[in-house]
């Protein structure tokens, strides 16, 4: 009836549960003396015995029944609103924690969107289960027995009747509920992929359009909405038939109940206020197990998103060091023999020698795809699970607690995000106790100052996803600003300046160079002449650390460096050298 | 209120053919709520017998009751489903159309909006909807029915009987719903906004997640997650507390009409008018018909968060692109040259960002376009895209103005590559075959050589075949982008237009791929936006973007 991992989640927050359903409980009571109440003067009507004093004198007492079974409604209500929402967020809470720690490895075939549309919408749903499913479980194992208890105060036969309609329901949800259960998990799936598949259309629809795909990729949008259609609908057919099926137990048992009332009335064993009570109060019997069976449907789509969440949640956790990295002035990076695979066939770095101290701009270069990314979030600590090894001022990466080396490292990549906010949030992100002036003070120094001051906003305006709002050049720059905002160690550049121009290129460089006096700078980039001047530069060559040293070394040497620098310098020439001075210039 | 009747309106419009299954629905439903006060009027009729000593005719009661409860159970069923067919199929056409007026929006109104916003909408709003067409519709003829036929009932027992269930009809059923509607009706919309805004922010927390990890400011965002989630509840329970208050009243209204019945029966009984049975049967009749009435009661309630989505949709539905986009027009074939005159343009109401800009481009051409970053290439390449329509002066293409061409020739002409390289969460060769759903696996493989990624490829366990994760993040950022190009490779485009094609590779892919494109596009136009020199110098001529205008430096 109840999904034990599901209901074990709210342990807490049961007191909520417990008032929810003894609302519903005591409401269901008031509403049964107001019933004997009308059988009673209904009684005295059909009796002839009425006055008008009868119906006065019951009046107040019907007002005070209906005032308190609002009052006790509006509690039950709130109730469980509360307890839906404890679970809501409890469940909120773990998923977050989760994705954060599972972020920094690998999140295995759950991308974002889903993650999100299960957040949202499945969340959702669940709070339908805890709300409204779990209490009326309760609810109607207590209910249905006490007003049969009432009936068999005045006939016992009549309120036997009753009871052997009962086993006819359960009997018959647990039939649709099998059926149900592999419909009601495919009903979820389709409505996941629609969120999901739409998400990612809508935010590729530029490119669609340019080549023209976006009618097509709309065809299989249609197909995917008629697809989840169609698994509603399935859905739907089997809560029909049961609801169907239960309605027509529900009136024929009332039906049945009515007829026992009446035989028995008619050889005197059940006097008139019982035979009306068990009209009035029949049908009252089977609906809170009618009403559970028509939440059913919420019940299992509640539970297959609870699956998918769970399958989630339940993904190996890396356990990670307890080692605190401790906070010193000077850092030392070391590298030996380390290897690393994403997915432990392909090799992306094979014994890889490496090392950088606080005072040291190092330098990272290679072909695209050679792994230079990947060596860059071994350092900074989001990939773990390597091979040979990696230290820190001596400590082992693989011991230490990651948030330790998070507030020492800062890193900025293409895969940095921006978020949906102010610019001012957006900056604060780096700090949050910089003051504006600090916040504009950071704009100066990548360079960002005169587009600063052309924006009618200024720090409150807002940017778009991602930075959709701004250009290229604009973005790399305002992920700096921020980075430097926030003031740490060791920092990691990934080719922090390929979308912008080459004097925001020189300001920027001027920026790593200075933050070098102090601090540990490793810079990824293809533009050679930006790190000639690198402390140490190393070159990987598909995986493997082919040549390190100077600037100076290297291209006296042979190899893949000097390939590179004598490349670029063969194509920055070009055509036509003497525009090399003018192109410059901006 | 406007925007909410012309919305249903409009939703009502959708149904078009769809009607006949509408009215089908409620007639079944209306036969189905009928049938309960049947039912019980026969008890009430088996009381009556026994009362005045007939003789009990118990079996024709019971059956009576079993054939009612049938007819309950079918037509309840056929009511359901076609209600819901109705509307399930009205929410596809829904999402059909939600899609439609997205491709119209992309991409200038489509970057304003936030991404999970939009899926909020198509997932959770459309859903709502279909309390409307569902649980709207066919309740509200059916109540109307049942009201009536109740009244009608009523009154032959006595008009007095009539006049007091006219009376709760239209309180219960009517004016109690209409006053919650439009005293609640905001909260609706707010709930509604926040659920898309609470979307949209756990988008983008999952999102940046590596960055909110890295930046030590897990904390602060739970912070976030749970003050919005707290505000969306807020709204919900306050709704829900509505709605508990809505059943509470409902119900007592019943009650209390119910009593008022007997009220008026002990009356009528007394002063000899009536006989006891008759007010037996006006107390029940009206008590067992009150189902469909208090789901009119609750209607209102349920319709506050059903109308705000609908009114999200339909806005969405409804909002007017940037661009207007040529269904027909001049069919331009081939590329003769593009010219910009005297355009200004800036974004909405912000500052202008070009300034009389005068541009030519001819057949064969290959020029180079630089200047410092945020100057504007990149929105002279979408003004050429006709992403949007400059502010002021013209866009050309073969003398034509842009507005008059039809759209989608032209971008059959152009072929652009984006800054940002945009991959599908699919197969490397699916991501190619974007650019050409039609091209061979010769055709994706060359592309992929040209791009020189092949040799990468091969190396994969599945090679072509291999997955290349959510937004690419499974390939490193120069193994997207040159993805993103091959795509230009196996079409066949007359203007190329590129954006930092080589800005996230090596010196050595950048080579090649620059030649790669020169022999691919031999004798082709192409504009080449790059701030690397590297680039430019493949090109005939070069401009640089300063302050807004353009200005020829080679
Ligand atoms: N969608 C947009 N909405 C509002 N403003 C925008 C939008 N896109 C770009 N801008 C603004 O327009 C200006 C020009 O942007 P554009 O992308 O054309 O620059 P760019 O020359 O391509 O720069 P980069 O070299 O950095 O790519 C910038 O100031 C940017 O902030
Ligand atoms: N998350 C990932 N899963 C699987 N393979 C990956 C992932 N990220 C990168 N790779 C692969 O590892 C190789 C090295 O990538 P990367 O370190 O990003 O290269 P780069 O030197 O260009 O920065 C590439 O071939 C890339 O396809
Ligand atoms: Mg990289
Ligand atoms: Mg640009």
């Amino acid at each position: 009836m109840i999904n034990k991992r599901l209901f074990r989640l709210t342990k807490g927050a049961r007191k909520w549960l417990f008032i929810s359903v003894l609302n519903s409980y005591l409401s269901a009571v008031f509403y049964m003396a107001s019933m004997l109440l009308f059988a009673l003067l209904l009684q005295s009507i059909l009796m002839g015995q009425t006055a008008l004093w009868h119906v006065l004198f019951a009046l107040p007492v019907l007002l005070a029944l209906l005032f308190a079974r609002m009052q006790t409604n509006g509690h039950m209500v709130a109730a469980a609103a509360r307890y839906s929402n404890a679970a809501r967020s409890m469940l909120r809470r773990r998923l977050y924690e989760k994705v954060s720690e599972q972020e920094i490895r690998d999140r295995g075939s759950f991308s974002a969107s889903e993650l999100a549309q299960t957040a949202a919408g499945g969340i959702d749903q669940l709070s339908a289960y805890f709300g409204r499913y779990i209490p009326q479980v309760f609810s109607t194992m207590l209910i249905p027995p006490t007003i049969l208890l009432v009936l068999g105060v005045f006939n016992w036969v009549v309120a036997l009747v009753l009871v052997l309609c009962v086993p006819l329901i359960p009997l018959s949800i647990l039939v649709i509920r099998k059926l149900a259960k592999g419909q009601s998990r495919k009903y979820w799936r389709a409505y996941v992929s629609l969120g999901e598949r739409f998400l990612e259309n809508i935010r590729g629809l530029t490119t669609l359009k340019v080549f023209q795909m976006d009618e097509t990729i709309h065809r299989e949008m249609n197909q995917n909405a008629e697809r989840f259609r169609t698994s509603i609908m399935q859905v739907l057919r089997g809560q029909l038939n049961s609801i169907t099926v239960m309605d027509f137990i529900v009136y024929g048992g009332s039906g049945a109940g009515i007829a026992a009332g009446l035989i028995q009335a008619s050889q005197g064993n059940l006097n008139l206020v019982g035979l009306i009570l068990v009209l009035l109060l029949s049908t009252e019997f089977f609906l809170p197990l009618r009403y559970l069976g028509s939440l059913f449907h919420v019940a299992m789509t509640g539970v297959s998103a609870a699956e998918r969440l769970f399958q989630f949640l339940d993904l190996p956790e890396e356990q990670y060091g307890e080692q605190k990295l401790s906070a010193t002035s000077s850092y030392r990076i070391e590298a030996h023999e380390l290897s690393f695979s994403y997915d432990g066939t392909r090799p992306i770095l094979q014994s890889i020698d490496f090392e950088a101290q606080t005072g040291e701009r190092i330098a990272l270069v290679g072909q695209s795809g050679s792994g230079k990314s990947t060596l860059q979030r071994l350092v900074s600590g989001l990939l773990r699970g390597y091979k040979g090894s990696l230290t820190i001022n001596g400590n082992e990466w693989r011991d230490l607690d990651p948030d330790s080396v998070f507030q020492q490292v800062g890193l900025m990549s293409s895969d940095s995000r921006l978020f949906t906010a102010t610019l001012r949030e957006n900056l604060r992100f780096g700090n949050p106790n910089a003051e504006d002036a600090a916040l504009i003070a950071a704009l100066e120094r990548v360079n960002l100052r005169s587009f600063f001051d052309t924006l009618s906003g200024g720090l409150d305006t807002v940017l778009t996803e991602n930075g959709g709002n701004l250009s290229g050049g604009q973005k790399q720059r305002l992920i700096m600003a921020r980075l430097l905002l926030a003031d740490r160690s060791i920092y990691l550049f990934d080719e922090a300046t390929s979308n912008v121009d080459a004097d925001s290129e020189e300001i920027m460089l001027d920026v790593m160079r200075a933050l070098a006096q102090e601090k540990l700078v490793i810079v990824i980039a293809h533009r050679m002449y930006s790190i000639r001047d690198a402390d140490r530069i190393y070159v990987l060559d598909r995986g493997a650390m082919v040549q390190s040293g100077t600037h100076e070394t290297l291209i006296s040497e042979e190899g893949a460096y000097k390939r590179l620098v004598e490349e670029e310098e063969k194509m920055e020439k070009g055509v036509c050298a003497d525009e090399k001075n003018e192109l410059g210039s901006h | 209120m406007r925007r909410t009747s012309s919305a249903v309106i409009k939703l009502l419009k959708l149904a078009g053919p769809l009607t006949p299954m509408l009215l089908f629905s409620a007639f079944s439903g209306a036969v189905s709520s009928l049938s309960v006060p049947a039912i019980f009027l026969l008890g009430a009729y088996g009381i009556e017998k026994l009362l005045y000593g007939n003789p009990l005719i118990l079996w024709s009661v019971f059956g009576g009751m079993l054939v009612l409860a049938l007819v309950r159970g079918v037509f309840r069923y056929t009511e359901q489903y076609t209600g819901h067919y109705v509307a399930f199929r009205l929410l596809a056409k829904l999402r059909d159309q939600v899609f439609t007026a997205m491709r119209r929006l992309a991409p200038a109104k489509l970057e304003a909006r936030n991404s999970g916003e939009l899926v909020s909408t198509v997932t959770g709003d459309i859903e709502l909807i279909e309390v409307f067409y569902a649980h709207t519709i066919g309740p509200v003829l059916i109540g109307v029915t049942v009201s009536t036929v109740m009244t009608i009932v009523l009154w032959m027992i006595h008009p007095v009987f009539g006049m007091i269930g006219l009376a709760a009809y239209l309180t219960l059923g009517c004016v109690i719903p209409i006053i919650n509607y439009q005293h609640e009706k905001d909260k609706g919309t707010a709930m509604r906004r926040i659920a898309g805004q609470f979307h949209h922010l756990q988008l983008d927390i999952f999102s940046g997640i590596r960055d909110i990890r890295l930046f030590g400011r897990k904390k602060l965002y739970e912070q976030k997650l749970m003050n919005m989630e707290q505000e969306l509840s807020h709204e919900e329970i306050q709704l829900g507390k509505n709605a508990f208050f809505l059943r509470g009243l409902g119900e007592s209204g019943l009650l209390f009409f119910t009593f008022a019945i007997l009220f008026a029966g002990t009356i009528l009984v007394s002063s000899g008018i009536l006989v006891g049975s008759s007010v037996l049967y006006a107390a029940i009749a009206f008590f067992a018909s009150s189902a469909p009435v208090l789901a009119l009661n609750q209607l209102g309630n349920g319709l506050i968060p059903a109308f705000a989505a609908c009114r999200r949709v339909v806005q969405l539905i409804e909002e007017l692109p940037a661009v207007k986009e040529a269904a027909s027009g001049y069919e331009p074939s081939t590329f003769e040259d593009v010219e910009l005159g005297q355009v200004d343009f800036g974004y909405d109401d912000q500052p202008e960002i070009l300034k009389a800009i005068d541009f030519h481009l001819d057949k064969g051409d290959k020029i180079g376009l630089s200047g410092a970053s945020g100057s504007g290439k990149s929105t002279l390449l979408k003004l050429i895209m006709r992403f949007w329509d400059p502010t002021h002066g013209e866009v050309m293409l073969n003398g034509e103005p842009m507005t008059l061409i039809q759209t989608r020739a032209l971008r059959v002409i152009e072929g652009a590559s984006l800054q940002d390289a945009f991959l599908f969460n699919q197969s490397i060769a699916d991501n190619i075959r974007i650019g050409n759903p039609n091209a061979t696996d010769e055709e994706v493989a060359t592309a992929a050589e040209q791009v020189n990624l092949k040799q990468m490829i091969d190396r994969l366990p599945h090679g072509f075949e291999t997955k290349v994760g959510e937004l690419g993040d499974r390939l490193s950022t120069g193994e997207r982008q040159r993805l993103a190009l091959a795509r230009l490779f196996v079409r066949d485009s007359d203007l190329i237009l590129l954006d930092e094609p080589t800005s996230n590779v090596d010196r050595l892919n950048e080579h090649m791929i620059l030649r790669a494109l020169d022999e691919r596009f031999e004798g082709k136009s192409m504009l080449i936006v790059s701030h690397r020199r590297s680039a430019l110098n493949h090109t005939d001529a070069v401009y640089a973007m300063e302050q807004g205008r353009l200005k020829k430096i080679r």
